[in-house]
């Protein structure tokens, strides 16, 4: 076989030049392999692609070892090489021609599809830089602001501005405008947390007294004369002092600060108050003033400062000398024993204060109220001299009229001076001695009781003006009412229970030990407070103490308080 | 002139300008003991917020000063160092304007944002400063294109030394320069690797298939072999230079949309708080 080959290469403007040679031999190879007579020199050629033989009475090629023959696209695995026939190997294209003159067969082959150029190629398959993979910092950033301003600004505001919005939103765990809370609300208003207008209801205008007086229509007034109540706050907005959005306490102002607005000069304020200057407890602070009481009228309790020595005692009307009962071995009911403060001071429960003390609880054990000891446990009852008086009187009237004495013991005192004991009584006469002897024996014992032996211990016991011992009817002696008192600061709040410390006993701040006198006052002054208790300030070992570690917002105001007037509109504060 | 990095211009004048703001606004904080508490609603709060706000809006300004290079009587680079030593007092303004609170809300989303945008910019400070030499250390006196040229050219040898060589190395040798592709996705970019790379596969596949050769088949797959992992170092080093290049261009891509995600939740933080005063 016979085979002209002809290499068709193209010049620079397309023409065809045909580079021609001859082969003989009985079977051909085609490929990329050096040895192959048909040597198509390109990677995209198998080393040895196919074969040109004559089979069948004709010529054909076919692929070697499943290398691929297309013809116009379908792939094939024999071709008969008649003329005119066209297939591809790789990027040739081979075509079977008119044979030339001595030839068996013509065939000529062309590099259609070159391998592209490496560079190009390269670009175009790579990315250099993050923007080429599509994504701008432009179009990220634009997006970005778009989103947020729309989901944090667009969307709460037209839920603000619109109210059936809002309504319908008001009660979305999730509102729109929740993302504006700057803070949690306190405890009292947490409820509102998820409806913003409920106070803010104007845009761009702060939150106005009428808003707030809406819910907290019974407001009482912080002071109690109205005229000072609008001196005071008239021009103040409520949110000026009670900022909220600040946690769950109370919104209220707290500070020193506030108080010393007014109280670091309140006779600027008020030139005629009878209070001083208070600025910090450490620093400014005057000495205690104690509520003291002198007579049963609202008008007898004074206000003593504790610097007023001379004016500084108790008028309780009790004998009570603390240095006699702090004694060790008392002589007790049971025997000797020695008392503490804390047999008669029980503390209350919660330890904030005591109990009163009482003479039926602390002091009757030991001070017993009999009458007559020699024949009767009996004693007469306390708190009131007419009961008292009538149980003696009693007493004696039974014991001179009876058969049988009444709750005694026969030692013979009284029984024999009855006359006719074992007689009825039936005369006038007879009835007049016995309620006589009863009656001026009833006298003997009160006076001995009122005036010599029991009452008058603890008691101011005088006569009565207006009944004597010996005449019927009227109570002779009148016992001076009691006051202890059990608020010495009222306009303070003290907490035993929290003094109660490792280090404190009773006799750290109240010296008793030596108190003959129940005029005596054993309430500490300032300067022992301010052994623990610092100002502002805080110093070494001491506790920091505002005003309102002690005082309440001008407590003990008893009786209503004027409502606020609400401030006319933000814009009127002064 | 000896070259002054933007840290250091003007022997750190804007870091001592910097020092001297937040020295101020600690100071104002401790000294200021209002009553309820620090807080941003206060006076201090208000004033902070509105510097810190003046001085976002500056920041961002930088954006567009940069584009105009000639314009204005200071010099660029001294923008450049205000813009971060005075971005960065920011922490401290904010915070302190804040008084440390924090909630799930809009207010703390820009305070978010505004770090995001800080630290952002920290670490562009710091990819502007190793950055190139990284970059030159890494190319040498090449350059991108020059190195894809030589990468091109290893190609085409590779190609005809293959010719002669068995199908399978031939057609990986082929896959290797027709699949050549450099960076692509964010993270081939950013990592400077590709897992896929069709060369390494043709390396590999030398060095397996290498070992059945015998004669002159052999020692033109050794000369192969050799070209291939030219070939293979060059396409690292271009992957290392396009990485570089990702991270200078990332710090940007984090740092822009964020100042703008933060233009706007400032926006919404200021409008809230006035709205609902």
């Amino acid at each position: 076989m016979k085979i002209q080959l002809v290499k068709v290469t193209r010049s620079r403007k397309g023409h065809p030049i045909r580079a021609e040679s001859t082969v003989e031999a009985d079977t051909l190879a085609v490929g990329r392999g050096a040895q192959c007579a048909i040597h198509l020199s390109d990677p995209r050629v198998a080393l040895e692609h196919g074969t040109i033989y004559f089979g069948d009475g004709a010529r054909r090629i076919a692929g070697v070892g499943g290398a691929a023959l297309t013809v116009d696209g379908r792939v094939v695995g024999d071709l008969v090489l008649a003329p005119g026939a066209s297939f591809e190997i790789g990027p040739y294209l081979l075509t079977v021609e008119e044979p030339a003159a001595g030839y068996d067969l013509t065939l000529s082959y062309e590099l259609v599809r070159p391998l592209p150029d490496g560079l190009s190629e390269i670009v175009a398959k790579s990315r250099f830089s993050l923007e080429e993979e599509g994504v701008s910092k432009r179009s990220m950033a634009w997006v970005a602001f778009i989103v947020i301003a729309l989901l944090f600004v667009a969307v709460p505001v037209i839920n603000a501005v619109m109210p059936p919005l809002r309504a319908l939103t008001a009660d979305l765990k999730i509102s729109p405008d929740v993302v504006w809370n700057p803070g949690p609300l306190s405890a009292g208003h947490a409820g509102l947390s998820y409806d913003c207008g409920a106070c803010h209801r104007t845009p761009f205008l702060r939150v106005r007294d009428h808003e707030c007086l809406a819910c907290h229509e019974k407001m009482p007034g912080h002071v109690h004369d109205p005229v000072l109540q609008a001196q005071l706050f008239g021009g103040t907005r409520c949110a000026e002092c009670h900022i909220d959005h600040r946690g769950a306490e109370e919104p209220v102002r707290a500070d020193s600060a506030l108080c010393q607005t007014c109280h670091a000069d309140i006779k600027r304020a008020f030139a005629d108050t009878k209070l001083e200057n208070v600025t910090d407890f450490a620093k400014s602070h005057p000495a205690f003033r104690l509520t003291l009481w002198r007579g049963p009228k609202p008008e007898d309790v004074v206000r003593v400062r504790q610097t007023d020595k001379a004016q500084l005692v108790e008028a309780s009307n009790l004998k009570f000398p603390h240095d006699t009962h702090l004694k060790p071995g008392l002589k007790g009911p049971d025997g000797h024993e020695t008392l503490t403060c804390g047999s008669c001071h029980v503390p209350e429960p919660g330890d904030r204060s005591f109990v009163p003390v009482e003479m039926e609880r602390h002091c009757l054990r030991c001070h017993e109220l009999r009458f007559e000891p020699a024949i009767t446990s009996r004693q007469v009852p306390h708190g009131s001299v007419e009961d008292a008086w009538l149980l003696i009187q009693e007493f004696y009237a039974n014991v001179s009229i009876g058969n049988v004495p009444v709750d005694t013991v026969d030692t013979g005192a009284v029984k024999r001076a009855l006359p006719m004991a074992s007689e009825a009584i039936v005369t006038d006469d007879q009835r007049r001695r016995a309620l006589s002897f009863a009656r001026g024996k009833a006298v003997q014992v009160g006076i001995d009781l009122f005036e010599k032996r029991v009452c008058v211990q603890c008691h101011d016991v005088h006569r009565s003006p207006a009944a004597k011992p010996g005449q019927e009817g009227g109570v002779p002696w009148v016992v001076a009412p009691v006051h202890v008192a059990s608020t010495w600061m009222p306009k303070a709040r003290f907490d035993h229970g929290k003094h109660k410390t490792a280090q404190s006993e009773c006799k750290d701040c109240h010296h008793v030990e030596r108190s003959h006198h129940s005029a005596d006052i054993a309430i500490p002054d300032i300067e022992s407070c301010r052994a623990c208790h610092a100002g502002e300030a805080p110093a070494a070992g001491k506790v920091v103490s505002t005003c309102i570690s002690c005082h309440g917002y001008h407590l003990a105001a008893d009786g209503p308080r004027p409502r606020p007037v609400p401030a006319a509109s933000p814009g009127t504060k002064q | 002139m000896r070259h002054q990095s933007l840290l250091a211009y003007a022997n750190f004048r804007y870091l001592k300008v910097a020092v001297v703001v937040v020295a101020l606004t600690v100071g104002a904080y401790l000294w200021d003991n209002p009553p309820g508490g620090r807080n941003g609603g206060t006076w201090l709060g208000y004033a902070l917020g509105t510097i810190g706000a003046l001085l976002i809006l500056w920041l961002l300004w930088f954006g567009i000063r940069k584009r105009r290079y000639s314009t204005g009587t200071v010099p660029l680079v001294a923008w450049l160092s205000a813009h971060v030593y005075l971005g960065a007092t920011l922490i401290v303004i904010a915070t302190l304007h804040a008084a440390f609170q924090v909630g799930l809300n809009v207010h703390t989303l820009a305070y978010l944002l505004m770090l995001f945008v800080i630290f952002s910019g920290f670490y562009g400070v710091y990819v502007y400063l190793q950055l190139p030499r990284l970059l030159t250390d890494n190319l040498g006196d090449e350059t991108r294109s020059s190195l894809l040229l030589k990468i091109t050219d290893l190609d085409r040898q590779a190609r005809e030394m293959a010719l002669g060589l068995p199908d399978d190395i031939n057609k990986a040798v082929l896959t290797a320069g027709q699949e050549t592709r450099i960076g692509g996705s964010w993270r081939r970019q950013l990592s400077g690797t590709d897992p896929d790379c069709a060369t390494a596969a043709a390396v590999r596949k030398l060095q397996d298939t290498g070992k059945t050769l015998r004669g002159e088949q052999a020692r033109t797959n050794q000369q192969l072999y050799t070209v291939m992992l030219r070939k293979q170092e060059l396409l690292a080093t271009v992957r290392r230079d396009v990485a570089f290049k990702a991270r200078i261009d990332l710090w940007l891509y984090l740092h822009v949309p964020a100042s703008l995600a933060l233009l706007a939740a400032l926006t919404a933080h200021v409008f809230s708080v006035f709205f609902y005063w």
